[in-house]
């Protein structure tokens, strides 16, 4: 066996146990829901094929629709924030100095936590009475049904979220702004270029690689959410949270349709699948070495 | 010779493992309940040392969503089984219910309040045991009544003008559950049929939920949410009264189960329970009782020993019902035997009053999921999308009717 067979053996021995559990855990499950998506199932009396027919009841499924919605709206307005707080957050902490550690320490912190614990504190402080309530009253800000709004809820569950992953970007954002190099700063420096330009000719564009894997991400991320639904609205009020993650779940476990709901999970596969494709085209680029 | 010993030794705990049954009996967890049914458990495995029962509990989100229906796709489901009214038609029409006319002798089934065996009666047979019966009615906070002025409401009109007197900048005048879903479609019931209103005929082949009476009760929770009059959101179910103890509002929806959780939770609250109130005075209020109920498994290994122990259980001994209902719960047992034992515990204030508000309840229906959706979509769409009661109405009624028209499982009761 030469080095080059031997090295390769080595690389994969270490990876093969990842492998064998995504195989396992990940792609064994999609392929068995694929299948049974084909088919009419409660999940507990006998399947029975149907073939399309769960892919063409879910075309015509008005509250599909409404979760596919409710999803991009979450979506829309998530994404850009987490990525606009992420950023922020990483250039505050970027400069080195007396308790800047705790301040990165404090903003990662909640990353850690349990989501469905978060959830639950934050139920509490969404309430009526609730911290939430106290706070937009110094603003003048009468109290605010929140989580009762089928219009403030889902913002609302975003705010939640927002708060859970902020500070995992802000370290990825981190790692990016510490890979560009001082010297083009100091070079735009001399040719007198202001802050903003720097962040808008600089900073921005040797970002790009981590822009694209954060703004894929947390896109992914949007699309799959569901804890804090779960936890703080249950898909109310009357479907305004509930997106197609929840929905799926709703399918399962509330009305009992597996195969329609493994026709909904793999539809929304499809369409984050190609999505993810498209944005990682259109953000590709920005090494940043050579800055192109 | 001790090889030959050996190996006996070893035989003969392979033929008793295998002569001695396991059962395996699930419930959610409720951690201050679950200790009685688990002395009760250890009291029949003393007693029958080879038909052993392994008590299980799983917390509740788990075990109501996806613990039970995984178990028995998997083919590992329990033994016996806790069983919302919810779900009981599905595990009937699906062949998971093991029939259990054929263990209940006359004498057993003639102690069960015929409503309560007939909720869980299905093509003439039964399918579970009732094990407990919890009314709903309204709590009230006596000293904000009495400080406010206010008298038990006559009428949904003097809820309504109690409730908006109750309300106060710092708290809600009642509390409903706004979380879509059973509980919310449960606690409803009562005022969809003291308005006369109900969701399908006896025989389940149309809907009758396009009514005034379903207006009417659909109008009246809307309106506690549009008017501030209730909260639109909670932070638990409306099921824990805890919130009404803490102060969230001084009137409460709720069930019989209140009763003791309030008694230990809050030992020094002055609190009263009144009926439902008739829609207009005079007229009648009716309530409704949920409560879980016993299943067996038809596909277990040893359903017959299975049967033994929940008839045990439930049906042929006073001891863990009393318990369970008088004791460790306040609840109603289905059966005339512990309600006579129970006698003084129910006829003890407050509890005489759910005693009277039982008498006109009625069993939580046991609908399909597609039922229940569309009466909570309704309710739902009243509350929060401000649609019109009358439409949301019509809506759920077209939507239970095209279902209907395609269900073909069993009916409860027939």
């Amino acid at each position: 066996m030469n080095r080059k067979t031997r090295e390769r053996l080595v690389g994969y021995s270490f990876i093969a146990p990842d492998i064998t559990g995504l195989i396992i855990f990940a792609m064994v499950p999609a392929i068995v829901a694929l299948v049974i998506s084909f088919f009419s199932w409660n999940g507990l009396s006998d399947m029975l094929f149907v073939g399309l027919d769960n892919y063409r009841t879910m075309f015509q499924d008005p509250q599909w629709r409404n979760s596919i919605f409710v999803t991009l709206k979450y979506s829309v307005f998530f994404v850009p924030l987490n990525f606009v707080f992420a950023l922020l957050l990483a250039m505050l902490v970027q400069k080195p100095g007396p308790g800047i550690g705790l301040f990165r320490a404090i903003f990662f912190a909640p990353t850690a936590m349990s989501m469905v614990a978060v959830s639950f504190v934050w139920k509490y402080m969404f309430q009526p009475y609730g911290f939430v309530n106290y706070f937009l009253s110094f603003f003048g800000i009468t109290r605010q049904p929140l989580l009762g709004s089928m219009s403030q809820a889902l913002y609302s569950i975003a705010v939640v979220s927002l708060y859970m992953s902020v500070g995992y970007y802000m370290v990825i954002f981190l790692a990016g702004l510490n890979e560009i190099s001082n010297e083009y700063y100091e070079a735009a420096e001399i040719d007198g270029a202001s802050g903003l330009q720097k962040f808008l000719y600089i900073t921005l564009p040797l970002l790009k690689p981590t822009t694209a894997f954060v703004l894929v991400m947390t896109f992914l991320q949007s699309f799959q959410v569901f804890d804090q639904i779960y936890i703080l609205t249950g898909g109310g009020p009357f479907y305004s949270t509930s997106t197609a993650a929840f929905y799926i779940y709703y399918n399962a476990f509330q009305m009992y349709q597996f195969g329609y709901s493994s026709a909904q999970a793999f539809t929304l596969f499809a369409i984050l699948l190609v999505v993810s494709y498209f944005m990682l085209r259109a953000l590709r680029g920005g090494n940043v070495s050579t800055g192109s | 010779m001790k090889k030959l010993l050996l190996l006996f030794l070893v035989s003969a705990f392979l033929v008793v493992t295998a002569l001695s049954a396991e059962i395996t009996f699930w419930k959610f967890t409720d951690t201050y309940a679950d200790a009685t049914i688990q002395r009760f458990v250890d009291l029949w495995n003393e007693e029958n040392p080879d038909k052993k029962v392994v008590f299980e509990t799983f917390p509740w989100g788990d075990y109501t969503g996806t613990k039970l229906t995984t178990a028995f796709a998997t083919g590992e489901g329990p033994d016996v089984f806790f069983i919302s009214p919810g779900d009981f038609l599905r595990y009937v029409n699906t062949g998971i219910a093991l029939p259990l006319s054929k263990y209940l002798t006359e004498d057993i089934i003639a102690d069960f309040l015929p409503e309560t065996i007939e909720a869980v009666t299905v093509g003439g047979e039964i399918y579970a045991l009732p094990l407990e019966m919890e009314p709903v009615a309204l709590f009230y906070n006596k000293a904000a009544f009495e400080e406010k002025g206010i008298s038990q409401p006559q009428d949904w009109a003097e809820l309504k003008e109690a409730a908006a007197k109750l309300k106060t900048a710092d708290r809600y005048g009642i509390i409903v559950e706004v979380a879509p879903g059973y509980y919310q479609n449960f606690t409803w019931y009562p005022f969809l049929w003291t308005a006369g209103g109900d969701v399908v005929d006896e025989n389940w082949e149309k809907s009758t939920f396009e009514s005034e009476g379903a207006i009417a009760a659909l109008d009246l929770w809307g309106s506690f949410v549009k008017e501030g009059l209730a909260p639109s959101s909670l932070p638990a179910g409306a099921n824990d009264i805890g919130m009404f103890g803490n102060g969230l509002a001084d009137m409460i929806v709720c069930g019989f189960w209140g009763v003791k959780q309030l008694q230990t939770q809050f030992p020094e609250f002055d609190f009263g329970v009144f009926p439902i109130p008739p829609y207009e005075k005079g007229g009648e209020s009716i309530s409704v009782y949920g409560g879980w109920k016993m299943m067996l498994n038809a596909k277990g290994k040893n359903t017959d020993i299975a049967a033994e122990f929940a008839r045990w259980l439930v049906a042929e001994q006073i001891d863990f019902p009393l318990d369970w209902c008088t004791v460790t719960n306040s609840k109603f047992s289905p059966r005339y035997s512990v309600l006579e034992a129970g006698d003084e515990f129910y006829n003890t204030p407050p509890n005489d009053v759910f005693l009277e508000i039982l008498k006109t309840s009625k069993s939580e229906p046991t609908f399909t999921p597609e039922m229940v959706k569309a009466v909570s979509d309704a309710i739902q769409a009243v509350m929060f999308a401000g649609m019109d009661p009358k439409a949301a109405a019509k809506g759920a009624s077209a939507a239970i009717n095209a279902y209907l028209s395609r269900y073909t499982g069993g009916v409860p009761g027939k």
